[in-house]
């Protein structure tokens, strides 16, 4: 009787366990896993990778893929990085995925200043931008920050929501994008609001404008950036007007770049189209469908003797190709490489079955010397190192091996 | 499979309504529940035809289990073949909650997605979303210019847990008052305390899921079963005053939250402490 009892019971508490379990448990991950709340941030400078994600920063070797330092030495589980790290100075400065930025001695990994700057309320998603000696960071809450290179604040200036982006910087004025649907102009000086746009407060479904997260372009007067309605913007800083738009499919994360040899904006969205476009019309140059979205800002360099683009992106099926070279002059492709893992299958977190598939790259790729670098938040390695000019594998960067 | 038939047709529906609606979060999630009941309302609708017609077996069954006792499997035997006479499915009471369990899911996917917080999770909500829609479908608001959506109502961040546990409450509250309601009567003693049991462990574990899921999807299970509840009563079979009634009938707090009633004779038992303790619930009774 007690055991029959005791059945019912522990069939009752199974049934309990199981609707939870089904909630999270059905899923496919890596054999040890990467996981976050983004993917890697990577920057190159003095012949060194710096890559922010997750509990660690790594300085790492571009040549060989050795582990040069890391930050902090012991990770901290309620402490990650994600932003891109900036160079300033001797000094890499990093932002948390919590509420500080710290600097650290770009040599050693050491941090420099006496405390981390702390933000008063919320988190970095973007990281710092450099300007001589002050550097400009957005948080979560919509505040930007104008710091010195003591991480003494100068200035603030309150947005209506969230800064995802990278500020960028001209002769006068700091531009960053908003999720409250404007571009804003603040005085590089002093922090306060030189415009914003649209100028009025934006209804939220009124499909003018969407949401903007992406690190604006500033180039001749002009700024280039992106929001959530699908929309590129070409836009006059001096009469505060639309140049031209150009409409996509998806969303484009990443503002795009401008090659000046060849005088094109290149850059992807969320559908995986990778395109060229005129700076001065925005009339479409050329397209090239890749596999998955693009996330990451295009790198542009040469493939051999070619000029050519180079785009990581997500994947749909499993062998299909995730990053691709690109002919900047008239987007052919010239080479194509499957970035894999491998991924265990779970039924109810219980391993079932093993396979290995390309991973979703949605850092911007780096190139470094003769070596292009991408980064993955899934799989068990981090970064993935390529040859440049004939895309053979070079080295690979696993951060638990690397200890 | 998943994403193209349940999550998002919810995900995007979800975004119409709180475009459509005035960017209100909270009543958009309303009008999908009820919206969700609606459609799921002939399912439900036969399900509760099933458990009224248990209902109205009973006094049969009860015949059975006295004409068989001590003879289980014939008793299993004559009770398939009354069910099978009386065209019932003896789940089907339970059906309707596991009917709504891929809602549900679909419904907590599309709640967590569309109030993306982080870049993973609003590159998520990229794939997710109807980028462009047919013509014939251009009156609906634009769902890629809607993000962010406000989430904030009174109290509650609807991406969050409820903090102050209100819904959590009411979660529990309103899923022992369904279940109460809708639950056959059992004859069998063992059924009976298997009902009690699920009476009293279905909520709790439903409660617990509130404490650490969004409260948006409290705010979708309390409204799911208050209009459970109503279109139950709609169809006439709501006994409002068996909320409080024990098996034998009688008043009692705790039948309510599935606690058995007190026997009103107590067994025979071993031993001379087991009779004074036995003596005193008798007395008590």
């Amino acid at each position: 009787m007690v055991t029959q009892l005791l059945a019912r019971k522990a069939g009752l508490l199974v049934a309990a366990l199981t609707g939870l379990l089904l909630l999270a448990g059905c899923s496919s991950g890596s054999s040890v896993a990467l996981t976050g709340a983004s993917w890697p941030g990577m920057t190159s400078a003095d012949d060194t990778l710096y890559v922010a994600y997750s509990s660690f920063v790594y300085a790492v070797d571009p040549a060989t893929g050795n582990l040069e330092w890391r930050f902090p030495a012991e990770g901290n589980r309620n402490q990650t990085f994600f932003a891109t790290p900036a160079v300033m100075d001797g000094q890499v400065i990093v932002a948390d995925y919590t509420d500080s930025m710290f600097a650290l001695d770009q040599a050693t990994g050491e941090a420099t200043w006496p405390a981390p700057f702390q933000s008063e309320s919320s988190r970095f998603i973007g990281g710092a931008t450099v300007d001589g000696d002050m550097l400009y960071a957005g948080v979560v809450d919509g505040t930007l920050y104008a710091l010195d290179q003591d991480g003494r604040i100068v200035w603030s200036f309150k947005a209506g929501r969230d800064i995802w982006g990278h500020p960028a910087v001209d002769e006068t004025s700091v531009y960053f994008t908003s999720l409250d649907r404007h571009i804003y102009a603040v005085d590089k000086g002093t922090g306060e609001l030189e415009w914003r746009w649209p100028d009025e407060d934006v209804v939220a479904d009124d499909g003018v404008v969407g949401a903007m997260i992406s690190t604006p372009l500033v180039l001749n007067g002009v700024l280039y950036f992106s929001s959530l309605n699908n929309l590129l913007y070409a836009f006059d800083i001096e009469t505060q007007s639309v140049l031209w738009t150009h409409e996509f499919s998806n969303w484009i994360w990443s503002s795009p770049q401008y090659v000046s040899e060849s005088d094109v904006l290149v850059g992807g969205d969320l559908d995986g189209r990778i395109f060229a476009l005129d700076p001065l019309t925005g009339g479409e140059k050329w397209n090239y469908q890749a596999a998955g979205p693009v996330v990451g800002e295009v790198a542009v360099d040469t493939y051999g003797d070619t000029p050519a683009v180079f785009a990581a992106s997500g994947f749909t099926t499993s062998n299909e190709t995730n990053l691709v070279v690109l002919n900047l002059e008239d987007g052919s492709l010239l080479d194509s490489a499957s970035v894999q893992a491998e991924f265990q299958t779970r039924f109810l977190f219980i391993p079932t079955n093993s396979s290995i598939r390309p991973v979703p790259l949605y850092a911007s790729p780096v190139i470094a010397g003769d070596i292009i670098v991408v980064g993955s938040h899934q799989g068990n390695v981090l970064l993935y190192a390529y040859e440049k000019d004939t895309l053979r594998p070079a080295w690979q960067f696993d951060p638990i091996a690397a200890q | 499979m998943w994403n193209t038939f349940i999550l998002n047709p919810m995900l995007n529906s979800l975004l119409w309504l709180y475009g459509l609606l005035g960017n209100n979060y909270l009543v958009a999630i309303l009008l999908l529940t009820f919206l969700i009941k609606m459609i799921t309302w002939p399912l439900t609708w036969k399900q509760l035809g099933s458990t009224a017609k248990m209902q109205e077996l009973q006094p049969e069954l009860k015949k059975l289990q006295e004409k068989y006792r001590g003879e289980p499997e014939k008793l299993n035997r004559e009770m398939m073949e009354l069910y099978k006479q009386a065209g019932v499915n003896p789940l089907g009471g339970c059906l309707p909650t596991l009917i709504q369990f891929p809602i549900l899911i679909g419904l907590y996917q599309a709640i967590t997605n569309s109030l993306a917080a982080s870049p993973l999770q609003l590159l998520s909500l990229s794939q997710h979303i109807y980028h462009d829609l047919p013509a014939f479908l251009r009156w609906l608001p634009n769902a890629d210019a809607l993000i962010p959506l406000e989430s904030r109502v009174l109290w509650l961040d609807l991406a969050k847990p409820d903090p102050l546990f209100i819904l959590t409450v009411l979660t529990v509250l309103s899923t022992m008052l369904q279940q109460k309601l809708m639950t056959p009567p059992s004859t069998d003693a063992q059924q009976a305390s298997m009902t009690r049991s699920m009476q009293l462990v279905m909520p709790l574990m439903i409660g617990m899921y509130s404490i650490w899921f969004p409260s948006g999807l409290a705010i979708y299970w309390v409204t799911s079963n208050i209009i459970g509840i109503g279109q139950y009563a709609a169809m006439g079979k709501v006994n409002w005053k068996t909320i409080f009634l024990d098996e034998n009938g009688k008043f009692n707090l705790g039948s309510f939250i599935g606690l058995p009633s007190e026997p009103a004779t107590p067994a025979p038992r071993r031993g001379s402490e087991q009779k004074k303790s036995s003596s005193r619930s008798s007395k008590k009774a």
